[in-house]
């Protein structure tokens, strides 16, 4: 028996209908993850309209040009928190875990639930996972405006810390020299009255500081240098959680914010510029960016002017 | 010239090649169900979040303060976390200021679905603004309003976060958005 082999309508209307189901199926893909880098667009410029509110009670004398810089008057959530397994926490089974992405300088940030806290004990019991970088640094900020105007105490493996950032300048009100090691729960706890701020380690004073600067503003939690840490125990003015019975990976209800940690990777940038001869007008350009699935950096920018 | 009929082997060949093409576009539009179905929801939680805090910012930019407390329509709304209520200048149909008379706006969740959110307006006597309760947002999974004050009636800046949530195909998509709002910039 001859056998006849394809005819070309037959190899071309098989290829065509092979390539339809082909396009049908990435064109479905496509518009799923379009439609996720939609919403992480649209969270980056709800972010950046955020900054750029807050720049509005300003004027523009108080704000100096830079390039690239810290945001301000805003304190967002960054790095990634979520609740983790940890038999080990002052109060197991479940401790608040900070992890980042990014390696260098303030890498993860949560603050508390409230956005004004003026007298108060904060305290906070934390472990520096084994394995993090041996410059980590933890600890908390408070009486914050933003990243550049605030206290800070935090612990490093050599020191305990005690800092006023006003303006980006960093004024160290107290240092010691002690040793902390990886995978030990410590006590931090501040107290702020007034002007005056005492900051304890394990129950125990270790200074008492006066500094009239901030008087008001957020808490948070913070890591450096990308270090993996486990927060527990958290209390401040009458509140308290211990994260055990939150599920695993999420947050404290109290704590939902949103913020940088909402976008993977999410960071932001001010410039300050002075667009015109007239010093008095200011330009200010805020940059939100992330990472998408693919590893490819996404950026939204929002810019504005004001004058006096 | 006879007619051939069709094999047995053909006839097998092919129901087998027609079997496969109807598995592959099944795949592909139960695939394409769950892709829109995904898409449809992560829509719906966006506009949801934005409507709300669109909503949140016509009153609170124009408002005059925070107040503790006020009834309105019978419900009492007092201003916490999940409660704000606001002071609102009445206005006319001209959009003009009435002198010492004051709207009363309270925003939350539904207190009987709390995946509501609820606007409820206490309007005063010559004012443009009417009571109403209205319900401009839906899909609520959380609302949390914060203050730049420990005294939340001293507030002159309320930080609003809502997240959004829908299940979709076995999947939750939630959208969380936040905004803060300068109480009377508008």
């Amino acid at each position: 028996m001859k056998t006849r082999g394809l005819t070309l309508i037959e190899i071309v209307v098989g290829v065509s209908l092979v390539s339809m189901l082909i396009v049908v199926f990435g064109v479905s893909l496509l518009a799923a993850v379009y439609a996720q880098r939609i919403k992480l667009r649209n969270m980056a410029s709800v972010l950046a309209d955020q900054q750029l509110a807050a720049l509005q009670v300003y004027d523009t004398s108080q704000l100096t040009n830079q390039t690239n810089g810290g945001l301000v008057g805003v304190l967002f959530t960054q790095g990634s928190f979520g609740t983790v397994q940890d038999l080990t926490a002052p109060s197991p089974s479940r401790a608040l875990g900070a992890a980042t992405s990014t390696s260098s300088g303030l890498t993860s940030v949560l603050p508390l639930p409230k956005n004004a806290y003026g007298d108060f004990t904060l305290t906070a019991k934390f472990k520096v996972n084994n394995g993090s970088a041996a410059a980590w640094k933890a600890g908390v900020l408070f009486r914050a405006r933003d990243l550049r105007n605030h206290y800070r105490a935090y612990l490093t493996s050599s020191s305990l810390v005690l800092q006023k950032i006003s303006g980006d300048v960093v004024t160290t009100l107290y240092s010691d020299a002690r040793s902390i090691s990886q995978g030990t729960w410590q006590t931090l706890s501040v107290t702020a009255s007034g002007s005056s701020i005492s900051v304890s380690l394990n129950g125990t004073l270790v200074t008492t500081k006066t500094d009239a600067t901030f008087s008001v503003g957020q808490a948070a939690l913070a890591v450096w240098e990308g270090a993996s840490v486990n927060f527990d125990d958290v209390s401040i003015g009458g509140d308290s959680w211990n994260f055990d019975a939150v599920t695993l990976g999420a947050l404290h209800d109290d704590w939902l914010r949103f913020g940088l940690g909402d976008l993977p990777s999410g960071t932001g940038t001010l410039t300050v510029s002075t667009p015109y001869s007239d010093t008095s007008y200011k330009r200010y350009s805020v940059t939100i960016s992330w990472l998408d699935r693919s590893g490819s950096t996404r950026t939204v920018t929002h810019v504005t002017e004001k004058a006096n | 010239m006879r007619a051939r009929g069709v094999t047995t082997l053909e006839l097998a060949v092919s129901m087998a090649v027609a079997a496969m093409i109807f598995t592959i576009l099944g795949a592909i539009f139960i695939a394409q169900g769950r892709y829109f179905a995904i898409e449809d929801a992560i829509a719906q939680t966006q506009y949801n979040a934005f409507q709300i805090l669109d909503t949140a910012g016509l009153y609170a930019l124009s408002s005059s303060g925070v107040i503790a407390s006020r009834t309105i329509g019978g419900t009492a709304y007092t201003t916490g976390t999940s409660t704000l209520v606001l002071e609102l200048p009445s206005i006319n149909a001209a959009d003009d200021v009435l002198v010492n008379a004051y709207d009363y706006v309270a925003l939350g969740v539904s207190p009987s679905d709390p995946t509501r959110f609820t606007v409820a307006i206490d309007a005063s006597t010559n004012s443009a603004r009417t009571d109403a309760v209205r319900y401009p947002g839906a899909l609520v999974d959380k609302l949390i309003f914060r203050y730049n004050t420990t005294d939340p009636t001293a507030a002159t800046a309320i930080e609003l976060y809502v997240r959004t949530r829908k299940d979709a195909r076995g999947r939750t998509i939630l959208t969380p958005l936040g905004k803060i709002y300068y109480l009377g910039s508008s």
